[in-house]
């Protein structure tokens, strides 16, 4: 079947195992090169790391990308300045993958991770007074 | 005269390609001009002046200003000494520096956002025309919405240490601009803290929304249709077109307006609001929702957070 689609040209992008840090748990998950690590994460765990925008404008996904190549879009420079990204600070809705990576979830969080999609555990939100 | 309505919104985007394509081609406004630069300027085919949005090709996202038109240049003359009276340092801007605009008056509203107040902007005329027109016309792409709206803008607000920006904002517009608080929200032992605000000058609920965050930026920019059916048509085309929802159709508590809320490329949120919810007039009693009721009053089916809506801005 694989040398049927390739032999009519279908290009199957290279999938590469994104492994994050978060909260002192580990999940893991696979992602392909053409897919933001934040839709990899998310159709698989829920509440890993927030989504937000999906943009690269609201900074909740940022994460540190610790071991790995990958290349970014562009992502808004209120939230990760130019020294940060070369230092492998990312949004993860931006974040793709070029070999396996070692990540660390630093942006929002709701819960710990858990596999099994769940409804929304979002807490209301309150102002501390 | 005074204030007469919410003029434009500049905002910054990451990529203007895919920034122009989601407002002209999925939003469905019309292209005004576009500088050697890539700033872009758009505008709904109900308005007929050149443009209610500046797309800025930008390394960041977010709003970069806001402009409400006054009457004349009598107002920005009044409305310059009030400011300054108030403590608010203004700026003069000549002709043409506000782009297709004449003289204007630039100031930072308490929240931090740049503001704009100008008389004049270059008229093109609605798609439909003056003379014995159409209810509306031709080749409307995506979503067709009519015009800009509203905005809601994020405001600094820190209750443990006393700062509230939205309280402030209130404050300016109310008795400086003249604006008319349609509805607020209300928390905090004994309601004493107003955590979001709508306020008007035209006849609708709002023209500008203000609501507290832990840093000012941009809530949405919202875009005006119809009814019911074109929210959900809306929804149905942001589906097609694979845009990242936030909230699919709902119904707002607050303001009684039918919503979808959408992202644009760089992030910046979006809203299509349909009705008119009722008539806001400068006499009208201010409506309060409480903090128990406050995701009743975003959401009025769900009753719920939905996402992370106040938390996820630009």
């Amino acid at each position: 079947m694989i040398r049927t689609l390739l032999a009519v040209g279908v290009t199957i992008a290279s999938t590469h195992h994104i492994t994050v840090m978060v909260d002192g748990d580990v999940v893991a998950v696979a992602c392909s090169e053409t897919t933001p690590v934040l839709d990899a994460l998310a159709t698989v765990y829920r509440g890993t790391i927030v989504s937000g925008c999906r943009g690269g404008g609201c900074g909740v996904c940022r994460v540190i990308v610790h071991a790995g190549e990958h290349r970014c879009g562009p992502m808004s420079r209120t939230h990760v300045t130019s020294d940060e990204a070369r230092t492998g600070v990312a949004l993860a809705c931006r974040l793709f993958p070029q070999s396996d990576l070692l990540l660390e979830a630093v942006g929002r969080r709701r819960t710990a991770p858990t596999r099994t999609p769940q409804a929304s555990t979002n807490k209301e939100i309150r102002w501390e007074f | 005269m005074g204030v007469l309505r919410l003029g434009h919104v500049g905002l910054h985007v990451l990529d203007i390609e895919a920034a122009t394509r989601h407002y002209e081609e999925t939003i469905g406004l019309l292209r005004s001009h576009r500088d050697p630069d890539g700033t872009t300027y758009l505008r709904g085919w109900d308005e007929w002046d050149k443009y209610s949005l500046v797309l800025i090709p930008s390394d960041r996202a977010g709003i970069d200003h806001t402009a409400f038109k006054v009457g004349d240049e009598a107002d920005l003359d009044t409305f310059r000494q009030r400011i300054a009276a108030y403590g608010i340092e203004v700026a003069d801007v000549s002709p043409g520096e506000l782009r297709f605009c004449g003289e204007a008056i630039r100031f930072a509203i308490p929240s931090g956002h740049d503001f704009y107040l100008y008389a004049h902007k270059d008229i093109v005329g609605k798609a439909v025309g003056v003379t014995n027109p159409d209810p509306w016309p031709d080749g409307l792409r995506g979503i067709g919405a009519h015009w800009l709206d509203h905005v809601m803008l994020m405001c600094e607000a820190d209750p443990a240490a006393g700062v509230n920006t939205v309280a402030d904002n209130v404050e300016f517009f109310r008795t400086v601009l003249d604006f008319g608080l349609s509805e607020q929200v209300l928390a905090g032992p004994d309601g004493g803290f107003i955590a979001a605000a709508w306020l008007f000058r035209t006849s609708t609920p709002h023209d500008i929304a203000f609501g507290a965050g832990p840093t000012s930026g941009l809530h949405h920019v919202s875009f005006f249709l119809d009814e019911w059916s074109d929210v959900l048509r809306a929804a149905d085309i942001l589906a097609k077109r694979h845009v990242h929802v936030d909230v699919t159709p709902q119904r707002h508590g607050i303001t009684r307006g039918s919503t979808t809320y959408f992202f644009d490329p760089s992030g910046n949120r979006n809203e299509t609001f349909a009705g008119l919810g009722y008539l806001a007039q400068p006499d009208m009693p201010t409506i309060t929702w409480t903090e128990e009721n406050l995701w009743r009053g975003i959401f009025f089916h769900t009753g719920a957070v939905i996402g992370d809506f106040l938390g996820v801005y630009t």
